[in-house]
């Protein structure tokens, strides 16, 4: 009798790091590869209850930044005619944070086994540092000069073609 | 000069990638390497070395870059000759931007080596260098496109031959190619022998593409091996005679040429197909529709490039009188090369045999060589409605015949018609009075369509070439 279809959660609940509980609905947390995962582990193994992921990595600003984007693309899993329109709210939705948030959401992403997000994510940053200067790709990346005045000039002189 | 060497770097392949120093609270806001190679992904070849300065930590990962993907990047505008004087300079320096890249890689693994520019084979012994560099880094896909520049003449025999079973067969590198889920050749002399090879030995090979071949390619006969192939190209290779494989799980094929003898066995999945004259003066419909008369039906994406006016006689790359119902058919192609004054309504055949067809696509390419052409009279041709037609897009249109009849035709026997789109050829190669004639022309068929009809114009596309009677004109 304890097939995977008699039993089926309808919703879980998340655990920040810094240990904000979150209920989410299973359409919403499917999105997320991971829970989706610790998911179907639940029901395969036939539990009624509702059962606790725990996500060590992920804050709980980020978290909400990530149910978010979640909820809204599950909303629009079963539509694939609204892709414009998905394409516009993702575009909206990342345009609104600062780097060091959008860093922590690659990694939450990553972790959370987000792809599309992780994707989203990655596209965006990289379209974004794409015209800065390397002085301001530093200081965005937080990224410390290491290289002696000589060892940058050789680089660049190695990499001469990039640098026309 | 000593030859430069970096410390840091030379750790780093040992150690785990670079570590960075900060202090932990730094480290929370630090993306680790491959979410860092991850954004990489999205630059350029050069977008990525230009961060080769950020740091040693950057440097490191600018030297694993797994994507490289290195493009002439001279406009691709055919209609614009280019200095072919400035050409060995130009290869010079681009082969030693491959080199050098290719000499500082540090990575294990590359996803891709992509070499497009007019090569020969006097640069045969750097390309090997490359493609023996690749196959050591268990790359997943190749492409080497090694077309000539417009205007430039060329040999087959200068040509860059593929050399894995040739000159660079002691290496035995075939076992390497088993990492290859795509690879595509263009403008580069492979063999019988080469193919089978490649087909043999790349088993997880799901994507080949090979354009424009040597006189040497004759026979891909396999008929016995299930290969992995999903889409199969083969477009202007010369002397090709005869295909005959099983593929199961080919999903699109493109074959552009003369007619050969046709056999894909158990190719169920088969969803697309592109035929096309390529290089080819006469008629290419008739033998494609027989050969694969049994995939016709199941097809979802069909795409014909059409030579419609030739010194041989091309009647039947009008149109198939008889077709087979199309009961998937959603998306059909026609590019068509011709005068102008020719009609393509004997293609309405198909079309209304396509029940669920949602988009019609027609480029126009003129013949750059006729200048007058006789304006006949257009025929409305009245059919049986086409029930899920949504959109008409329209390449080049020039107002002539054989674009306002089709198109009207469209309008006129469409029910659920959405959108109209047309795109205007890159005018550069027409005179002023041709444009404004289009022009014209354009603004009388907008006034003509229904109100529930949504008109745009495309951006202006370089799809001139898209069929080619020679590999020059």
């Amino acid at each position: 009798m304890a097939s995977s279809s008699s039993s089926s959660l309808s919703r879980v609940v998340v655990k920040s790091s810094d240990n904000n509980l979150f209920v989410v609905n299973k359409k919403v947390a499917s999105q997320s590869q991971l829970l989706k995962q610790c998911i179907d582990n639940m029901e395969e193994k036939g539990t009624n209850d509702v059962i606790l992921i725990p996500l060590s990595n992920v804050t709980s600003n980020i978290l909400t930044l990530v149910l978010e984007y979640c909820e809204k693309h599950a909303d629009f899993a079963d539509d694939d005619n609204n892709n414009q329109e998905l394409k516009q709210w993702d575009h909206e939705f990342l345009k609104k944070f600062d780097y060091a948030t959008l860093n922590s959401l690659t990694m939450a992403a990553d972790y959370m086994v987000t792809k599309s997000l992780l994707n989203l994510c990655c596209q965006f940053i990289a379209d974004s540092i794409k015209d800065l200067t390397v002085q301001q790709i530093r200081q965005i990346f937080d990224i410390k000069n290491d290289f002696t005045p000589q060892e940058e000039a050789d680089i660049k002189n190695e990499n001469a073609w990039a640098f026309r | 000069m000593e030859k430069l060497t970096w410390p840091a770097l030379k750790s780093c392949q040992h150690q785990q990638p670079y570590e960075a120093k900060g202090s932990d609270n730094d480290q929370s806001n630090q993306l680790p390497d491959d979410l860092l190679l991850s954004i990489m992904s999205f630059f350029t070849i050069k977008e990525a070395a230009q961060t080769s300065v950020l740091s040693h930590r950057w440097n490191y990962l600018w030297r694993c870059f797994p994507f490289l993907i290195f493009k002439d990047d001279y406009p691709t505008i055919h209609s614009v000759a280019r200095n072919n004087l400035l050409l060995p300079q130009e290869r010079s320096d681009f082969t030693r931007m491959v080199n050098s890249v290719v000499d500082s890689h540090l990575g294990v693994a590359i996803d891709e080596l992509t070499v497009i520019f007019d090569l020969d084979v006097s640069y045969e012994s750097e390309i090997d260098k490359w493609l023996v560099f690749a196959l050591s880094k268990h790359v997943k896909k190749i492409e080497f496109n090694f077309t000539p520049q417009v205007g430039r003449s060329f040999l087959w025999v200068d040509c860059y031959t593929w050399p894995i079973e040739g000159r660079l067969s002691s290496l035995g590198l075939h076992q390497n190619l088993a990492s290859l889920t795509s690879l595509c050749l263009k403008y580069i002399n492979v063999t019988d022998k080469d193919i089978e090879r490649i087909l043999l030995s790349c088993h997880g090979l799901e994507n080949l593409c090979i354009d424009s071949a040597s006189m040497y390619l004759q026979n891909i006969n396999l008929p016995q091996t299930s290969l992995q192939l999903k889409r199969l190209e083969l477009s202007c290779c010369y002397n090709l005679l005869c295909i005959d494989i099983k593929a199961p799980k080919l999903v699109s094929f493109t074959l552009h040429g003369s007619p050969i003898t046709l056999h894909l066995r158990d190719s169920s999945s088969l969803s697309e197909v592109s035929i096309g004259n390529g290089y080819y003066e006469g008629d290419v419909v008739a033998y494609a529709y027989r050969s694969l008369s049994q995939y016709f039906p199941k097809l979802e994406h069909l795409s014909w490039h059409l030579l419609l006016a030739s010194a041989k006689l091309v009647e039947g790359n009008r149109g198939i009188l008889q077709p087979p119902i199309m009961s998937n058919l959603k998306h059909l192609e026609l590019h068509v090369q011709a005068m102008g004054d020719e009609s393509l309504l004997k293609w309405t055949y198909l079309i209304e045999e396509s029940p669920v067809l949602q988009k019609l696509t027609l480029k126009f390419s003129k013949y750059h060589w006729c200048s007058r052409v006789q304006l006949r009279n257009i025929v409305e041709h009245k059919g049986r409605p086409l029930k899920n037609l949504k959109t008409l897009e329209h390449f080049g249109f020039l107002g002539l015949p054989i674009d306002i009849e089709f198109a009207t035709y469209v309008v006129q026997n469409s029910i659920q018609l959405k959108n109209v789109i047309f795109t205007r050829p890159l005018m550069k190669i027409y005179r002023d009075p041709i444009k404004e004639y289009a022009r014209d022309r354009v603004l009388e068929f907008i006034k003509t369509l229904p109100q529930e009809v949504a008109f745009k114009f495309g951006k202006a596309a370089d799809h001139c070439c898209s069929i080619s009677t020679s590999p020059y004109y």
